[in-house]
This record gives C-alpha cells, structure tokens and sequence, in this order.
C-alpha cells in the first residue's frame, strides 16, 4: 500500500485521459504524455485552488472580530460557533481553512516533478517556480491567520508521511526563507511566467511580469516578517527590519500623492459568473452582514460609511444586524463578477506602517496610515501620532474598515496587540467569555487531522 | 478456476451417462386434489412419484394424470398454501383423492437454494423469510420495501422521509460496509435490478450541498418503481450464507422476487379498485400568541424593513395562532387505484399467460404532490413439446413523483424551515389583490404556500424490466433429470427530473437563491442493467438419497450516464435552459462488468431428514483493482429433521449454514482523480483528495448461521430461532488521511467488522375453528456491530453536519455505526494566562441503528370478516434531530409552544451538551385491514356467473405512531439511503398516514 502510494505520487502528473469504467472523470492513472496544455491545466488549477480556498477566508476573520455577523435562519453556527462557544473542528467553520491549503501545496510539489515542467528551459522554470512557490508562501501565511498559535503543518515532499503539527513561530520562519528561495528563482527567471494567468493577475497591474511578481513576493515576504517580529509567543526581533526591507521594495514605486490606483494594485481574483466558473464571488449573495457597532463607529466623514446599506436578519441565538456591506447586496447581480484582491498595495503599506510602529518610526507610520485613511477613507490626514498607542488605534481602524470581508487582517492585529478589550470588540450585546480567551481569534485543528493524529496536536518548534 | 470447471462437468456426466436409456415401464394414475374438510379442489398441485422425477400438475379443477412405475409407490402433494402430503399409491391403483390442510404457517413453502434450485422450506439450512402475494398486498402498498417492514425478521427497512413515491432502506442483518454497497441485491425473475438513488436537481435551489444535484435531494431509490400488485412471493435471503451464490453481490443478502405467473384452465380476471386520501400524521406544536404578546415581540423583534409593532401589524394584520403546518400540508386529496390482472392458460398448460395493468395515484398532504404510477406487465411462458419451454416477462412502467421541497437547505426555501422563523400570528395564507404576502421574517421573503402553488419538482421514471428465458429438458427419466436454461435479463429506466422556480416568486427574487431570478434543473439519467445466466441442473434420485447438481454462468453489464444542465436568470413562463442568464452542466457516468460462474451440490437422504449442500461461485468484476481475476465464493449447509420427538412436536428440524459473499468495489475506487477547477474558461486539474487503490479487492463476508425450526400441536405453531455471526474482512475504506498531507482519504482494503444478532419467528394459531380463526406472527430481531480491528486511525466518515449535533465515526471496538457528539475543548493557560494545550472531549452516544425490533402481524377471521394488524416496534437507535435546532435558534425564544423547553435544550446545547442526539424508538401500527368477502353468491348477483368472488376492504397504513421522539417522525434520513449515517433528521417531509377503501372482484 506504502509502496503503490509512494510510487503515485512520485509518478510523472500529467493530464489525464479518461478512465475505462468512468469515460466522465479524469483519473490520474490513465494519463497522456505531457505537454504546455498539461502544464497550463495544472498551474490553473493550483491558481483556481487558490481562489476557491477564498471564501471563507474573507469572511471569518471579520466575524471573530466582531465587525461581521451571519445570523442565517437555516444555519445557526454561523453566530453559535463564532459568538457563544469555540468552533466545533468537525464542521464547517473550525474545519475550514486548512484541507484546501494543503491540497494546493500538494498540487505544486507534482507541478514542480511534473514532466511538463522539468522539460522546460531553466529561466522558465525559474519563473515557474517562484510563482509557485510565492502562491505556496501565502497558503501558508492564510493557514496560521486562522490557526495562529495552534500551529500548522509544513507539506513535506511525501505524501504518505505525516508530517508535525509545528509552532507558528517556526512555520513563519520557514515561510520566510520559501519567499526568499522564491524570490531567487524569480530573480533568475523569465520576464514572464511560462503559462497563462486568470485575467484577475492584470486587472491591476500584470503580474505575470516576474518583475511584477517579485514585487509581489516581497511584500508577502514583509507581511510574514511583521507576523514575526509582532508573535505575542515568540517575538523575532529582527524582523520588523528586515519586514521594512522587504516592504520598502514592494513599495518602491509608491506615488505621492498616494492614488486609489497605486491602493489597488496587486494580483486579483476575477469572477465570471456567465460561464462556468469552479467559484462563484464569495461575497455576494452571503447573509453576511455587518455588526452595529461597525456601523455606529464610523469617524464622521468617512466615505466608506457608504458601502453600508440596510439589511434584513433574523434573530439568532440572540443576536441579529440590520446593515450589510453593500458588495454583499444579494440584489445586485452585477456583483457576481465583482473582481476580489488577492494581496494589493493598500494592506502592504498598513503592514509597513505596522513595521514601522514596531521600530518607533511614528512619522513614518502616521504617513503610510495616513494613504489608506485619505485617500479610502476620505478623511483628513492625522497628525503625526506621538505614541506607538494612537498610531496603533489608527491603525486599527483602517483595518477595521478597508478590510472587513476582504480578509482576516483586522483579527490578526487585535492579536498582534492583544487588543481585545476594544469597546467595539466586547461591545454590548456580545459575549464576553474571560480573560484566559476572550474571543475566538483562532480555529482549532481540524478534527480529521487530529484523528489522523490520534489526537496528538500540540505543535513542535 | 478452469480445472474446477471441468470437474463439475465431469463429475455431472458420469452422472448422467449411465442411467440414459434406463426407463421403466410406466402406467398412468389419475387424482382428484382438495381442501381439507370441504370439496374446494386444489389448483396448480405438485403431484410427484417419491423418489422419482415422474409426475404432474392439477389442473384447474384439482385433477391431475400421471405416469407412475409398476409397483407400489407414494405420491408426493404439494401446493403453496397448504401443508405437503404423502400418499400410498398401490400397484394396481390407478386412482386417488387427496385432500389438503392449509399450511398457515407456510411451513412447506419452496425457498431458494441457489441460482436454479429450491427446496422445501421444511428441509431448508437457511432462515429464508418468504413473504407471498396475501402478506405483501394486505394493505395497498407504496412500494414493496414498505410492504415487508415489521415482516421480515432481521431487516430494518426505514422510510427516509414522509415524501410520496418512496426512499426506503432495506438493510439486513446489520451493516456489513463502511463505504461498499449496503443494500440487498435485488433479483425480480432472474434480473438482476437496479436500486439506485439519483438527486432531482432539488440542490440548484436549496443549496444543501454543492453541484446542481447532491445527496441531500431527498432520493427516491429506484427500486420503489416495482408493482407490489404483480409479485407472487418475495424470498429474503439474509446474508452470505444463503446469498453466497451471487457472489459479489451477495453479503447484503439477496431479495428474490417471484412474478405471478399463468396457470393451465380458465382464465381468471382480478380487478382491484381503491379509493383513499392521505393526511399529515404528526405536527410540531407551535407556539400561540395573544395580541398583546405579539404586540411586544414584534416591538421586540421587529423583522426588517418594519420599525416596530404598529407599522408591522399595519402591513400584516395579526392572524392570531396560525399553524403553518395545517396550511401547507392540510391536503386529504383523493388517491384511487385501479389494477386488472387476466391469468391463465391452455388446458393442456402448455401455455400460460399472467397479464396485469395498474394506474395508480397517491396524493401527497400539500395539493401539489404526489406520486402516480401506470404499469402493465405481461408474463407468457410456452412448452414445446416435452423438452423445450420458453418464459418471457416484461414489465412497463411510468411512475411521476412531485415531492415539493423538503431536507436540508440554505436559502431559506425549505417550508419548514421558513415556519421555523416565522411567529403563529402571521398568516401565510393571506393574500392582497389575489396575491400572497411576503413573508417579512424570512430573509428570502418566501412564502410558502406561494413557493408550493408554483415550484415544479416533477420526476418521471420510465423503465423496462424484461426478462426471455429458454429451457431444455436434456434428459427426463424415472430416476434423473438434466435441464439447462438461459435467461437474458434487462432493466433499463430513464429518470428525468426538473426542477423549475420561477423568477417571479419572493424567494427568486429576494436573491438568496441566485442574484439572477428563476432556477430550471433537468436531470436526465439512464440506467441500463442487463445480465444473461446459462444454468444447467442436474437430478439424480436413488433410494438412499436424491443429488441436485447445478452450475452456471452468469454475465453482467451496468452503465449509468446522469447528466444535470441548470439554468438561471430564465424568463417568465420559459423554461429553456438556453434562455437562462447563468448555465452550468454536471455529469457522472459508470460502466461495470463481470462475469462469474459457480456450481453446488445438494444431497437429500435419510428419508428426506439430512439436506447437504456445497457450492462454490467464482467472480470477476472490472470494478476490481485487477478486473481479470476471479475471487471464489464458497457455501455449506446442513440441516437434519430430528426422527425423535419432545411431546407436542411435529417436527423438529436443526440447521447450520455457512457462507462467505463479496461486496463489489464501488465503482471508481481503484482510481486516485483529477479534479477539474474551471477559472476564466480554462480547465485546470489538482489531484484529487482521495488517493485510489489500483490493487482493490472485494470486501470479504463470512457468515455462520445456526438454528433450529420447530413445528408444534399439529402445525399450529412455528418457531424458527436463528443465531448468526458475520465477518467482514478486508474492508474497503476510505481511510481518513491528515489533510495537510494533501489528501484527505486514501482507499484500503483493511479492517474487520463483526454482526452478530439473533431472530426469532413465532407463528401462532392460536384459535381455528370452523368460525373463527387467530393467525399470529411474530418477529424479534437483534443485531450489534462492531470493529474488531482497524488499521488505521480512527476516521469520521457518513453523512452529517457536524459532530456537535451528532456524527459518525469508525473506530476499532465500537460500532460501525456508532454516534459521537464532540462537546468542546477544554484550553488550559499558564499563570500568564499562556495557551498550553486544548483537550478535546467526544461522548459515545450510542448507535444510529435500532438495539432490537419487532413485528407482531395478528389475522382474525370471523366468517367473511377478516381483520388483519401488524404493529412494528423499534427499540433504540440515536436520531440527530437538527430539526429541533432550527427552531430553536431561528426566532427569538423558539417558535415551538414549549419555549421554556426549547430554550433549555438551546442553552444545554450551546454548553456543550449532546440534545439534539434523541432515542429514535418507535412502534407504528403500519397496517390495519378489514375485509368482508361478499360471497360468491353475491358476485353473481352484481357482477354476473362468471364472478367467483366479490371482497371489500378498509385499511389504513401507518395509522398510529408511538414515540417519545420530538421531531415529527424517528424515520427520517435526510442523506437519503446510506450505511452510515442515515440518521439526519433536518426539516423533512412530515409522515403521513393512508386510508383506502378497496374493492377487489375475482371472475
């Protein structure tokens, strides 16, 4: 069995014919010699594994931290499962954002064998390569979002070996060297990737450009640095410097004044619901809707107060939410093919500002705030802030209102800071469960791991 | 394999050789078969010479001429439906009468003992449960599986929902399987028949699972087609020990069904008409509120778009205590049954006919569904001459099933789940300007009663069940006959489904659905199962004993092709998926292959007290991860009737079997897929999240089964006591793998489980007289399962939510069918309030199947009067009632009367506790039949000479249910059919219950 295993997974990837009993599905043991096309059907479908992993990354975050709500009438854990106990790690929500990580990482280690791709010339497949491996980076960098201290496991190149659950300070640091042995490969690539990106990747700006891309990769590498040098566990000390460095590339070519362009750009999710698509917008049409006091706690003037329209909930388990976000509007058809960003320039430049905090350079913080709270938010640009507190707090609320359903960044700087007795986190209404855990600013292992595991989940450096 | 085969056919040779030719001079003796105590003549009697193959039928009028070897000799009388008789035959006798008792306790019927051959249920080694034509049809039927609840010791057939037009599941002696086949394998005339379950596309806008159809589409196994009315008897071979025969198919055991067939003389004309109605049979109680009550919840809990009481009341008038439930499924719509049956045949019965036509309508409790069904079938067999015979059956069928919308959903679409959230003092009902009101506490707006008046849920089922067979009697003498028969078989059904909302219903337009309004889905899937059997049978009578060898070989072909295409976005009134704004396609095929051959042995001696049987069946199947290889299937039997007796015995008969079957690899297992993502119209792949196993075996099942059959006080009662173990070895699992490996499951051939259960038959008469007569039958059942050996870690598996509400999991030293809740997480921080380790708690609840169960069936008969019950009760068994949960979390403080209730068991659940995990006991009085028998002098009367036999009927199905179950029925799977966690109960079609008048003519 071991061995058939082995011998599978090792076996060159290429696409598949059809099989004698199921003419309908492709099965990996009829396979075809391979080709460009094998190497464009796999590289797409490590790219639309990536969009399909989306949904409820947007979403859950904004959920734990109190700024989202989905009281659905049919499906109560939405509010039971985030709001009164911890999530269950054998449903929908606890068990979420880990298998459709993993499966992408295996699919780049059998692109990375794949014939397709060893018969490539070396610059391709260094372009190749530090695509992958920059998409690899960020799966890993969205499974400790919601794993956080848990712990995540790093893929080994064995797929029958059951590789440790290891601690989120060694899965970050890990992280970080695959962004740089990525940004090498980039480095010494082709100007341009060897297959077709999804029209998303040149919505703003063309990232199949491996220039494009080791801009890209930097600023995942700064976001992973930030994690680093901000882990309430095991603080990095030299990472706010080197997620400076790193953040500083991927912002080089920032214009001043900042511009809504230069805010957006970055690789993109694009939706096309008029074909068949393996993923619909992930937040249209949802029952999402938006906490009160995230709508009560606008600063007067803010412009993104008008992404706000009312909306109908019902009451569940004792909590209810009359607003929504319009992207959400299920009315709106329009929205399905609303395009979602993967990474862009807005979150990179918080994240920078949030380097920046952590190295006592206020003025360069207040000035990166300042690009979202301007020009997203409308609002006139603060003063530079004299404690790392009030840049903190500013920091906050831009997190807070550029990025709820577009992301977990606003949990993952309450931990950070361990902010969580913000008036608007344990605002009224809400539980409050004690000091110890306050929250669910994370989800468990998932409970077919921890079987696999024989329970065994305690994380290893 | 090959030298095996060469022996049976030698060995069958050397049998045969010797005696050709051998024929003993012969004279003819003529008889005269009745009833018992009167003058009825027995029809269709079994006349044979003892320990010859020489012999006849009675024909119409219970006369019978046959060839009978100089000497004194015995005959042999046997009919089903009355006790087998022995009688001397002198040698210068050229006549004799006999008379018959009735054998209610159906102790002489003919069970199967493999492919070609039966044997008097008298000398049988297995528990066959025979259920004939009277059992089956006391009450009208939906569908046969409904027709053998609370009959068949050692079966839990379990109906999935209380929707028309069927989803039961039939399940024998326990689960055998965690991922294989679960079901019996199903053989009408020789055909092997397709029981598969496929999605109506109810998915496209329920959105209970992904794709346009799921497994949450509230199923309809196709078995359910199948005309109770044309069935002559239905034989229950339980397990592997029986079923070994059939091979791959046979460790779920094996239900033989026997078509009527015609019969040599007059033809007779039976004409069933039926009216009845329908009616909800179990409603949740809702909570009521006074005006002023309602005043402050709504100020309280104003829906949106109102502000608070006033505006609120302004627009929907308060209705007082509305209940929902009456409104939608208040329907008693009129169901009616027609069937004709024309049977007979040549005097000479050398050919017979059986023809039948049905048209059937079952109303559902709302006004839009229901279940019709028209058949005809037409079953012909012709005698060439004394060695060449031909048999054809064929049955046509149309059934249409409308379920409306039930399961589990989420868009808010669900009626029960819009009740759930909905307060008692809004009236769905209402309606301004001839239009129904939204319903303003649901987040689609969907009105219920508008979504039931205008949702199409149609799905029509064509099939064709046929059947040729040709026989050769080789060789026919005194002391041995040799036969062959071939027989091609076919079933093949078309089942279109549609589903269609239009774009101008509040739930369409509301967008929870889809932002582009108005949802068609057509599912079109054909079903083409055929097999062809060359079997040859060899009888050898001797005076020490009489040998039956028989053999074959059995060819099969299954290809299923289920095609969805969904449309949204569609037009007013136009229901063209190529009209549609958004369209998408799913498709799913299959093609299996086998072929086996088998052959067994039967030895009959010490005057017919020792019955020895052995075979053997060798399979192939392309499913296998090697599709060239044979795995063999053996079996061994016997069964001795004890010569000595305890008081009061008649007789006394031990018996020991021994089997082991396969389950066929589902299709598809060997394989480890691609999986296709579309993104901006390219076709990408990933591996798939199961890894296949190219070396994959069949599962394994061995069984033993012990017991002993007992008649008693001059064939007034029966006892059959039957033990049985089974083992499963070699289980094909699909193992939990850690997801991180990229991988979620991987397929295995590994793991053992064990059934062990016992069964129990008492047949009672406790009263006959010349007035009166008391039939009682009961069973009792047991099973418990276990994982003796896993080699795996233990891995969550079956359908299910979440573990939270109850979920299943295989795991060495428990059931396969185990229940595990998980109740939280215990986090321990340090004194800096560090995390340090979570602890996980699971509770063992119990199991999803029933601890026993059994039927007690009781027939009175007074005169013409005969009243018939049969009670069904079911001990044990764990129900996830997830529909407790919707309303308990869906309106503030519960929308059910007990709300104090509600809210504690919300409260338990939010602390962890395991309450939506409830005993599913139950005992359902499933059916109830008077019937009075006009007399044939009164058929005369009203339907002239010819009439034999004018009967009306009243009964009623399912009539009264008593549990301590909170939802609305313990019977409920809201996955559909499924080993492994069938026990969902989310928001399901409501029970009903079934009254009907018939009247049935004989002519």
């Amino acid at each position: 069995m071991k061995k058939y295993i082995a011998a599978a997974l090792t076996s060159t990837l290429v696409l598949a014919g059809a099989c004698q009993d199921n003419p309908a599905a492709p099965s990996r043991d009829n396979v075809v010699a391979g080709s460009q096309q094998t190497l464009q059907s796999l590289a797409t479908g490590i790219i639309a594994q990536d969009r399909a992993n989306y949904g409820g990354y947007l979403l859950w975050g904004g959920i734990m931290a109190r700024d989202a709500i989905v009281p659905t009438a049919n499906e109560s854990r939405f509010v039971t499962e985030f709001y009164v106990t911890p999530p269950d790690p054998s449903d929908f929500i606890g068990g979420s954002q880990w298998t459709g990580y993993y499966q992408l990482l295996r699919a780049s280690q059998l692109l990375l064998k794949d014939k397709a791709f060893t018969s490539l010339s070396a610059a391709d497949q260094g372009a190749a390569r530090g695509f992958i491996r920059t998409l690899d980076a960020l799966s890993y960098i969205r499974l400790i979002d919601y794993r956080d201290q848990n712990g995540v496991v790093i893929q080994g190149p064995d797929a029958t070996v059951q590789d440790p659950i290891r601690t989120k300070a060694s899965v970050l640091a890990y992280t970080s060297a695959l962004l740089d042995s990525a940004l090498v490969d980039l480095k010494a690539g082709s100007s341009t990737v060897p297959f077709t990106l999804p029209s998303g990747y040149s919505l703003h700006g063309d990232y199949s450009q491996t220039a494009n891309l080791i801009l890209l990769n930097r600023g995942l590498k700064g976001r992973v640095e930030v994690m680093r040098a901000l882990d309430p566990v095991a603080p990095n000390a030299a990472s706010a410097a080197a997620a400076l460095t790193a953040l500083n590339i991927a912002l080089a070519g920032a214009p001043s004044p900042m511009t809504e362009a230069y805010l957006n750009a970055g690789p993109w999710y694009q939706y096309n619901p008029s074909s068949p698509e393996s993923a619909a917008n992930p937040q249209q049409g949802s029952s999402s809707l938006v906490t009160d006091n995230f709508v009560n706690s606008f600063m007067p003037g803010d412009i993104r107060a008008a992404n706000v329209i009312p909306a109908s909930a019902p009451t569940v388990a004792g909590f209810t939410a009359s607003h929504r976000l319009k992207l959400t509007d299920p009315n709106n058809a329009a929205l399905q093919s609303s395009p979602i960003p993967i990474v862009r320039n807005a979150e990179l430049i918080l994240l920078r500002a949030q380097a920046e905090i952590a190295t006592g350079d206020l003025a360069g913080a207040t000035n990166d705030i300042n690009a979202v709270h301007t020009v997203e938010g409308g609002l006139p640009a603060y003063s530079t802030f004299t404690t790392a507190s009030d840049a903190i707090n500013a920091l906050l609320y831009e997190l807070r209102y550029t990025f709820t359903y577009f992301g977990p960044q606003h949990i993952v700087a309450l931990r950070e800071y361990n902010m969580f007795n913000l008036a608007y986190v344990t605002q009224a209404g809400m539980p409050n469960k004690g000091a110890a855990d306050p929250l669910v600013s994370s989800l468990p292992i998932t409970r077919n791991e921890t079987n696999a595991r024989n329970g065994n989940i305690t994380p290893v450096p | 394999m090959k030298s095996v085969t060469r022996l049976w056919i030698a060995a069958v040779l050397l049998a045969v050789i010797p005696s050709l030719g051998h024929a003993q001079q012969t004279r003819r003796v003529t008889g005269h078969v009745t009833v018992q105590g009167g003058t009825e003549p027995i029809p269709g009697a079994t006349v044979q010479v003892v320990g010859t193959t020489l012999g006849g039928i009675a024909d119409d009028n219970g006369n019978f001429n046959i060839s009978v070897p100089a000497g004194a000799h015995q005959l042999r009388i046997r009919r089903i439906g009355f006790a087998a008789k022995i009688v001397p035959v002198g040698a210068n006798d050229n006549s004799v009468n006999v008379s018959l008792a009735r054998d209610v306790l159906q102790l002489e019927t003919q069970v199967i003992t493999g492919q070609a051959t039966t044997v008097s249920r008298a000398n049988a080694a297995n528990a066959v449960t025979v259920v004939n034509t009277e059992q089956i049809n006391k009450v009208p039927q939906q569908n046969i599986e409904s027709a053998l609840q609370g009959k068949v010791p050692g079966a839990v057939i379990t109906s999935n929902s209380g929707a028309p037009g069927g989803g039961i599941q039939l399940q024998l002696r326990g689960t055998n399987t965690v991922n294989g086949n679960y079901q019996p394998l199903y053989v009408v005339d020789g055909v092997a028949v397709d029981n598969s379950a496929f999605g109506n596309g109810l998915n496209s806008i329920s959105g209970a699972g992904g794709a346009i159809s799921s497994n949450q589409d509230q199923q309809v196994n196709r078995i359910a087609d199948l005309n109770p009315e044309d069935i002559e008897s239905i034989e229950v071979l339980k397990g592997p020990s029986a079923g070994a025969i059939y091979g791959s198919r046979g460790a779920n055991g094996v239900v033989v069904i026997t078509t009527k067939r015609g019969r040599a003389g007059t033809p007779t004309l039976d004409v069933v008409q039926r009216f009845g109605t329908t009616a909800v049979s179990n409603t949740l109680a809702l909570r009521c509120f006074s005006q002023a009550q309602a005043t402050q919840y709504v100020d309280s809990n104003p829906p949106a778009g109102f502000k608070g009481a006033t505006d609120y009341f302004a627009a929907n008038p308060y209705a007082g205590c509305t209940d929902a439930q009456n409104q939608l499924y208040g329907n008693h719509g009129l169901s009616y049954e027609t069937a004709a049956s024309l049977r007979g045949g040549t005097g000479d019965g050398n050919t017979t006919y059986f023809t039948s036509a049905g048209v059937k309508h079952d109303a559902g409790i709302t006004s839009t569904d229901g279940y019709d069904k028209q058949n005809l079938r037409i079953n012909l067999t012709q005698q060439f001459g004394p060695k060449i015979n031909l048999r054809a059956n064929t049955e046509v069928l149309h059934t249409l099933t409308k379920r409306g919308i039930s399961g589990n959903d989420n868009n808010a679409i669900n009626p029960l789940d819009v009740i759930s959230g909905t307060p008692s003092f809004y009236d769905f009902s209402r309606k301004v300007n001839g239009v129904y009101t939204s319903d303003p506490w649901a987040v689609s707006g969907a009105n219920i009663l508008q979504d039931q008046q205008v949702i199409q849920t149609p799905e029509n089922v064509y099939r064709l069940i046929g059947s040729a067979q040709a026989g050769w009697s080789a060789i026919a003498s005194t002391r041995q006959t040799l036969d062959f028969s071939l027989l091609g078989g076919v079933d093949s059904y078309s089942d279109q489904a549609l589903i269609y909302s239009p774009p101008f219903t509040y739930l369409e337009q509301s967008g929870v659905i889809s932002p582009y309004p108005g949802t068609v889905a057509n599912g079109n899937t054909n079903v083409v199962s055929a097999n062809l059997n060359l079997n040859g049978t060899h009888k050898l009578i001797l005076s020490p004993f009489t040998a039956t060898t028989s053999f074959g070989l059995r060819q099969d072909r299954a290809q299923v092709d289920n095609v969805f295409n969904q449309g949204k976005g569609l037009f007013p009134g136009i229901t063209n998926i190529a009209t549609a704004t958004q369209t998408a396609v799913n498709q799913a095929q299959n093609d299996t292959k086998s072929f086996s051959y088998y052959a067994q042995e039967e030895i009959l001696t010490a005057n017919e007290r020792l019955l020895l049987t052995g075979a053997i069946n060798a399979e192939r199947s392309s499913t296998n991860g090697d599709a060239n290889k044979f795995y063999s299937y053996p079996k061994a039997s016997i069964s001795y009737k004890l010569p000595w007796l305890p008081p009061k015995t008649d007789n006394l008969k031990l018996r020991l079997a021994y089997g082991k079957a396969g389950n066929r690899v589902p299709t598809n297992f060997k394989y480890t897929f691609l999986t296709p993502l579309l993104e901006d119209g390219v076709n990408g792949l990933r591996q798939g999240a199961q890894i296949g196993l190219n070396t994959i075996k069949p599962e394994l099942t061995t069984e033993v089964e012990g017991g002993f059959d007992a008649t008693m006080f001059g064939g007034r009662a029966g006892l059959e006591v039957t033990q049985y173990q089974k083992k499963t070895t070699g289980m094909v699992l699909t193992a939990g793998l850690a997801p991180s490996t990229g991988f979620t499951t991987k397929v295995i051939n590994g793991g053992t489980m064990r059934n062990v259960g016992t069964e129990v038959g008492l047949n009672l008469v406790p009263i006959q007289t010349s007035i009166f007569t008391w039939t009682s039958n009961t069973t009792f059942s047991r099973n418990k399962n276990k994982v003796t050996s896993l080699p795996v870690p233990a891995f969550a598996t079956g359908a299910g939510f979440s573990e939270r509400f109850g979920s299943y999991k295989i795991q060495q030293g428990y059931s396969a069918t185990q229940v595990v809740v998980f109740s939280g997480f215990d986090s321990t921080f340090d004194a800096n309030g560090k995390y340090v380790s979570r602890a996980r708690h699971e509770l063992h609840i119990g199991d999803q199947n029933p601890d026993f169960q059994m039927g007690f069936s009781n027939d009175f008969t007074l005169g013409r009067l005969t009243l018939s019950s049969l009670l069904d009760w079911r001990k044990g068994g764990y129900v996830i009632n997830l529909t407790n949960n919707y309303f308990d979390f869906n309106v503030a403080g519960s929308n059910f009367a007990d709300t104090l209730a509600a809210q504690k068991r919300g409260n338990a659940f939010l602390a962890g506790q395991p309450v939506y995990a409830e005993h599913g006991s139950f005992a359902k009085l499933r059916e109830l039949t008077l019937s009075y028998d006009l007399g044939e002098s009164f058929a005369h009367r009203m339907l002239g000479s010819r009439a034999k036999d004018l009967r009306i009927e009243a009964s009623g199905h399912n009539l009264i249910t008593w549990t301590n179950y909170t939802g609305y029925d313990p019977e409920v799977s809201n996955f559909g059919n499924a080993p492994i966690g069938r026990t969902q109960d989310v928001t399901p079609y409501p029970p009903s219950r079934q009254f009907f008048l018939s009247l049935n003519a004989t002519f």
